[in-house]
């Protein structure tokens, strides 16, 4: 049988945990939230469940910061406020710099997101555009704006060939960005199945599959069928996963290894899903393989997997609280897999 | 400022008031505790952003619209604006969300809902309340904060 154990609770924030964001190379975390702070974590190499606050962010700005995102180098930190900027730090070993702040969003910006080669930054808000920057530390300049959705974009992720931007609203679709030429960007897909806000989406590592998130309660399985191929995505939905969340889902991440999507939402409970028969190639077989309740004292607003740690995940909730989570899968299962 | 609805229908007193109102001091109080009259107790005296009235005497509020679940720990409000075009419905919603979110032991699961075909943007109303992001961004907003805390100054 599968369980999670809880590795270790990391407790600083005052206030709701909003968001986490594991360090894409090393055992660190930067997690924010209604404090208007961001606090960096970082893990004993020795000792999983021994982490120490390593950075305390309380300058930036005077609103809650709803998202933070590490570059995929490493080297800067991106966090987005309630107070419509995005602030970026230069990263030097324990020490943070402010390096830009950049302004453009009309009110609350609620998600970032670098892309994988971190040339650029999207950005979203309830103004409902999306924000494209330049991410070059000498100017970030903003490169184009995307009226994209009829209401509040919730939340922006870049496949993991950086080729597609993903948003999702409160309007309940997904939109497909692509860059076209001369910097201008096209929706090429708009994704209905969800029939409420859709919250977060995740990819797979090959970029073929995608699951996302809604307050409508349930997780969707969607593949690319044209992936790989010329011409524009063609996204399909494959699966429906609902009734394992009674409430609001409001997060999904999926593991790095391809295997095991996350989700957590406003019931407190954290839900684990994988291939029935461990065949990563069919995402039509996901399914439901755990379930964590009261995972959190309280909404969980995020969860996400270490992009280096195997089966370590991270969590964050309105009890103020960051835990670390460690997912032991079925045996059997995990075998089938490798 | 002309108002929406000039002349609301004004009701008595629907219970007997007890004194064991939840108050902000009360926050950890035993959820097993709490009972539907409890919760009435505390939304009863909330101010009409437009009338000198309290959402008790114009019946926006009332003690069979109120459901608690204690084995889920959930309470789900409902509120019937006075005319089905009120554009304070959302903000009414939002004042006995922020009363909910101050007075009940903070495991409660709150849902504030229109009462069902009283309110013509009911869904939209709705999901902008229960929208935990959008709320608490309204919050942050000194204007909307200063008006949701003069209605509910009574309360207490």
């Amino acid at each position: 049988m599968p369980s999670l154990e809880q590795v270790t609770i990391l407790h600083r924030h005052d206030e709701c945990v909003w968001h986490v964001s594991w360090h894409p190379t090393k055992a660190m975390l930067a997690t924010c939230g209604s404090d208007k702070t961001v606090c960096v974590w970082k893990m004993d190499p020795d000792d999983e469940s021994q982490w120490s606050c390593a950075a305390i962010l309380d300058e930036a700005t005077s609103r809650t910061i709803r998202s933070c995102e590490w570059s995929p180098d490493g080297k800067f930190l991106a966090a987005v406020s309630f107070d419509a900027t995005v602030i970026i730090w230069e990263v030097a070993g324990n020490s943070f710099e402010p390096l830009a702040t950049l302004e453009g969003h009309e009110n609350e910006v609620k998600s970032v997101a670098w892309r994988p080669d971190g040339f650029m930054l999207a950005t979203c808000s309830r103004d409902k555009s999306i924000w494209i920057w330049d991410a070059d530390p000498e100017e970030f300049e903003s490169i184009s704006v995307l009226p994209s959705h009829n209401q509040d974009v919730k939340f922006v992720r870049w496949d993991p060939s950086g080729e597609y931007l993903v948003s999702a609203s409160y309007d309940d679709t997904i939109k497909i960005w692509v860059e076209e030429e001369d910097e201008e960007w096209a929706c090429v897909q708009t994704l209905n199945g969800h029939s409420s806000t859709v919250w977060g989406v995740a990819f797979d590592s090959s970029g073929k599959n995608m699951a996302s998130c809604s307050d409508d309660c349930s997780v969707i399985i969607w593949t690319n069928q044209n992936k790989g191929k010329p011409g524009p995505p063609k996204w399909t939905q494959v699966k429906c996963l609902p009734g394992h969340h009674d409430r609001a889902i409001l997060s999904i991440d999926w593991s790095k290894d391809g295997n095991t999507i996350a989700s957590c939402g406003e019931d407190d409970r954290l839900c684990l899903y994988g291939p029935k028969g461990g065949d990563t190639d069919d995402p039509s077989s996901i399914e439901i393989e755990y379930c964590k309740e009261n995972a959190h004292d309280g909404d969980i607003n995020c969860v996400r997997w270490s992009p280096v740690l195997p089966h370590l995940l991270a969590s964050a909730g309105d009890d103020c609280e960051v835990r670390i989570w460690r997912y032991h899968p079925d045996k059997f299962r995990e075998a089938l897999r490798q | 400022m002309e108002k929406q609805n000039e002349n609301p229908t004004v009701y008595s007193a629907q219970v007997e008031s007890r004194s064991d109102a939840l108050d902000e001091n009360d926050c950890n109080n035993d959820f097993e505790e709490i009972d539907a009259l409890e919760v009435f107790e505390t939304l009863r005296n909330i101010n009409d952003p437009e009338h000198p009235l309290s959402l008790e005497q114009l019946n926006v509020v009332s003690m069979d619209n109120i459901h608690i679940d204690h084995k889920r720990r959930t309470l789900d409000v409902f509120f019937t604006p006075t005319i089905p075009h009120c554009s304070m419905a959302t903000l009414i919603g939002l004042c006995i969300r922020v009363k909910l979110l101050r007075s009940l032991p903070p495991r409660f699961k709150i849902r504030v809902k229109v009462t069902p075909g009283t309110h013509a943007s009911e869904d939209a109303v709705n999901k902008q309340l229960n929208d935990k992001e959008r709320v608490a961004a309204a919050l942050e907003n000194t204007h909307l904060l200063e008006v949701v805390n003069r209605c509910i100054r009574k309360t207490d």
